[in-house]
């Protein structure tokens, strides 16, 4: 079977590419393997003289030069044989910077069209350029696009065939020369875009320069941060999705809709054990399909959209500079900020887009402070909207945290020997998000958590079933009395803890349907909250840190953060029993 | 009392001035970083923001980079105007 043919698209992050590709694709787009944020690769269909064309959107890169994940991916899929078509998207304003990438993908021998996008956003800024000159001097072909509107993508469609179609005639000239360096080729692009430049008119002064100067500044900036956290996770990742959406799923969808019909399904069920195994308190409707799409989904969904309206409207890489000092103080840097916020939506993601940072020291120190305190959205969704109705209790437990945390990373900043890496990132303009973009990106992400987690929550429900059932459970109950006991913790906490063994969610879950009982005190409550939010990484995420850290820095990692879960519990209970802050 | 035709780091200038990048003053690694992202010798820049990080304005696009990068770079400094968008 004759592999499809493919055409690769190129260009830097930010530039617009997904737009163009979602736009040239006319079918269901997979997005594949590659792990973390910034390393996806989305596969579409694109349908020419009867043939199909794999269309590969390929990871953003500065440069060809194989140094990152991205641009070994990128110069490795250039290398493939069934490559017929590569399609550079480059950004108009920074089209000077953007050429270089053009110069070295001429080199690959590729026929190669130049998309010159955002033609928008460069005439608002009083710059025009003569794209036919630049086609004259290229000699490949350009088109100029504003991809958000549609406008240029039939001309780009139409230019596609040509080039895919016979060739009439034996290749057409090329541009000859070919830069032995980055130097050379960015002096090159200099001169080129110099050339086709047609007098730069008056820029007008937009709100959205202002609000993207404003968004940079120091102390603005924090502001504006404080605004987003408050709308964008409290309100609405918090209050809205872990509060009125899994009150929505799962007390009125599931509680009153679904379970009846379960139950009634379950009496014609001839084996006892397999009804135990369904219904019972740990059993797979009770727990695992219940806690997975009733409770876990709808915030995590939230989370998800939440996280691609700050990466596509372009703010991460303002926060990552913003907290770039910060960040230095804990051994890492500002490009740690995709990581460590993803770990507020998903762990065992945030883990794996690790990846991306520079040094190992880096990975190791990130890996740690999520497995040990960075609160997952759905563990974060619950606990806040247990803690909300007690904002003292909530602020000592984000508090604690943050100062855990911040110890956690200033010692090892000490301790380990190596420097940071140095933090550097285009910072691009402020952009309104796409929404089917946005969509694609929710739902991609979403699908990939379910593959995680609902055979995950099975097998939990699958192993406290059997531990139930054996009196493994029972024992280990047992074993975790004394420990909560020293922390002023009733044992009804004992299977909580040991559920968020499994899945750190799992564990807030359980305390919440205590909380609802009615069966804790205030401090009790806050020791509670904390020492889950430290405590394990959800089995999906302990997987994933040994993969990318290795088992004996996994099972180190592990050590660390049971130790200081239960040390941090022990401390603030004393210190809650002593000082009546509550 | 600096001389302001000579080259200074890029660390010394103030916020707002603008610069023409001379040199880059550091290893392999780092300098390609810097090249991609469009810092090279010839280059006019304008500090826009000193803290947290140094925030440059490159023709019509802006980079962040840490100090310890921006020492390295050597700028001429030109007149000391205020940034203004329209460049």
């Amino acid at each position: 079977m004759q592999k499809e043919k493919t055409i690769l698209l190129v260009g830097r992050p930010n530039v617009g590419k997904s737009v163009i590709f979602n736009r040239i694709t006319d079918s269901y787009a997979v997005v594949s393997n590659y792990p973390g944020t910034t390393v996806d690769i989305s596969t579409g269909k694109f349908i020419y003289n009867q043939k199909l064309y794999s269309v590969k959107d390929t990871p953003g890169v500065y440069s060809l030069t194989p140094f990152s994940e991205e641009e070994k991916v990128t110069a490795s899929l250039l290398k493939e044989k069934e490559v017929a078509l590569v399609v550079q998207v480059v950004e108009a304003k920074n089209l000077d910077k953007m050429l270089s990438l053009t110069f070295q993908l001429m080199d690959t021998g590729h026929p190669l069209i130049l998309v010159v996008n955002m033609l928008d956003e460069a005439k608002e800024a009083g710059l025009f350029l003569d794209l036919k000159k630049l086609e004259e001097k290229l000699k490949i072909p350009v088109v100029g696009t504003v991809s958000i509107r549609g406008q240029g993508i039939d001309r780009l469609k139409r230019i596609m065939e040509s080039q895919l179609g016979p060739k009439k005639k034996s290749r057409t000239k090329h541009y000859l020369r070919s830069y032995p360096g980055e130097l050379e080729r960015q002096r090159a692009a200099r001169e080129v875009v110099k050339d086709i430049l047609i007098s730069p008119q008056k820029a007008e002064v937009s709100f959205r320069f202002k609000l993207s100067l404003l968004t940079m500044h120091p102390l603005w900036g924090l502001f504006f941060l404080g605004l987003i956290l408050y709308y964008g996770l409290y309100k609405f990742v918090g209050v809205f999705g872990a509060g009125f959406m899994v009150d929505l799923m799962d007390g009125y969808v599931y509680q009153e809709m679904i379970m009846p019909l379960l139950l009634r399904w379950g009496q014609g069920i001839p084996f006892p054990w397999l009804n135990q195994l369904l219904f019972a308190d740990y059993g797979l409707f009770n727990l695992g399909m219940r806690y997975s799409m009733a409770v876990v989904l709808p915030i995590v969904t939230s989370f998800f959209l939440f996280f691609s309206i700050i990466e596509d409207s372009g703010y991460l890489p303002r926060l990552a500079m913003l907290l770039d000092r910060l960040f230095k103080a804990f051994g890492l840097n500002g490009r740690s900020v995709i990581p460590l916020i993803l770990g507020l939506g998903c762990g065992t993601m945030a883990v794996m887009s690790t990846r991306t940072l520079e040094t190992k020291r880096e990975r190791f120190i990130a890996v740690l402070l999520l497995a040990l305190g960075i609160p997952c959205s759905a563990q974060l969704g619950l606990i806040l909207s247990i803690l909300a109705g007690q904002p003292r209790a909530l602020a000592i437990w984000g508090l604690s945290l943050l100062l855990i945390l911040s110890a956690a990373g200033f010692l090892l900043n000490k301790i380990l020997p190596g420097k940071n890496p140095d933090f550097y990132m285009e910072i691009p303009p402020l952009r309104l998000p796409h929404l089917k973009a946005l969509l694609k990106k929710t739902s991609a992400r979403i699908k990939w958590y379910m593959k995680e987690v609902v055979p995950l929550f099975l097998l939990v429900s699958i192993i406290m079933w059997g531990g139930n059932m054996s009196g493994v459970l029972d024992r280990v109950i047992l074993f975790l009395h004394p420990l909560l006991g020293a922390m002023s913790l009733p044992g009804e906490l004992a299977p909580v803890f040991i559920l968020g063994f499994f899945r750190r969610d799992y564990g807030a879950a359980g305390l919440y349907d205590l909380v609802k009982a009615g069966l804790l005190t205030g401090p009790q409550l806050v020791v509670a909250s904390l020492t889950l939010s430290l405590f394990l990484p959800c089995i999906a995420q302990f997987i994933m840190v040994v993969k990318e850290q290795g088992l004996g820095r996994g099972t180190a990692i592990l050590i660390i953060v049971i130790f200081t879960a239960f040390s941090a519990g022990y401390i603030v209970s004393r210190i809650l029993t002593i000082v009546p802050l509550l | 009392m600096k001389k302001i035709r000579g080259t200074v780091k890029l660390t010394d200038l103030k916020k707002g001035s603008k610069g023409i990048v001379s040199g880059i003053r550091s290893d392999r690694d780092k300098n390609r970083k810097l090249l991609t992202l469009g810092i090279l010798p010839g280059e006019e820049i304008i500090l826009v923001q000193k803290y947290p990080v140094l925030l440059l304005k490159l023709g019509y696009s802006f980079v962040a980079i840490d100090e310890n990068l921006g020492k390295n770079i050597k700028v001429i400094p030109l007149n000391n105007s205020p940034y203004h968008e329209k460049e």
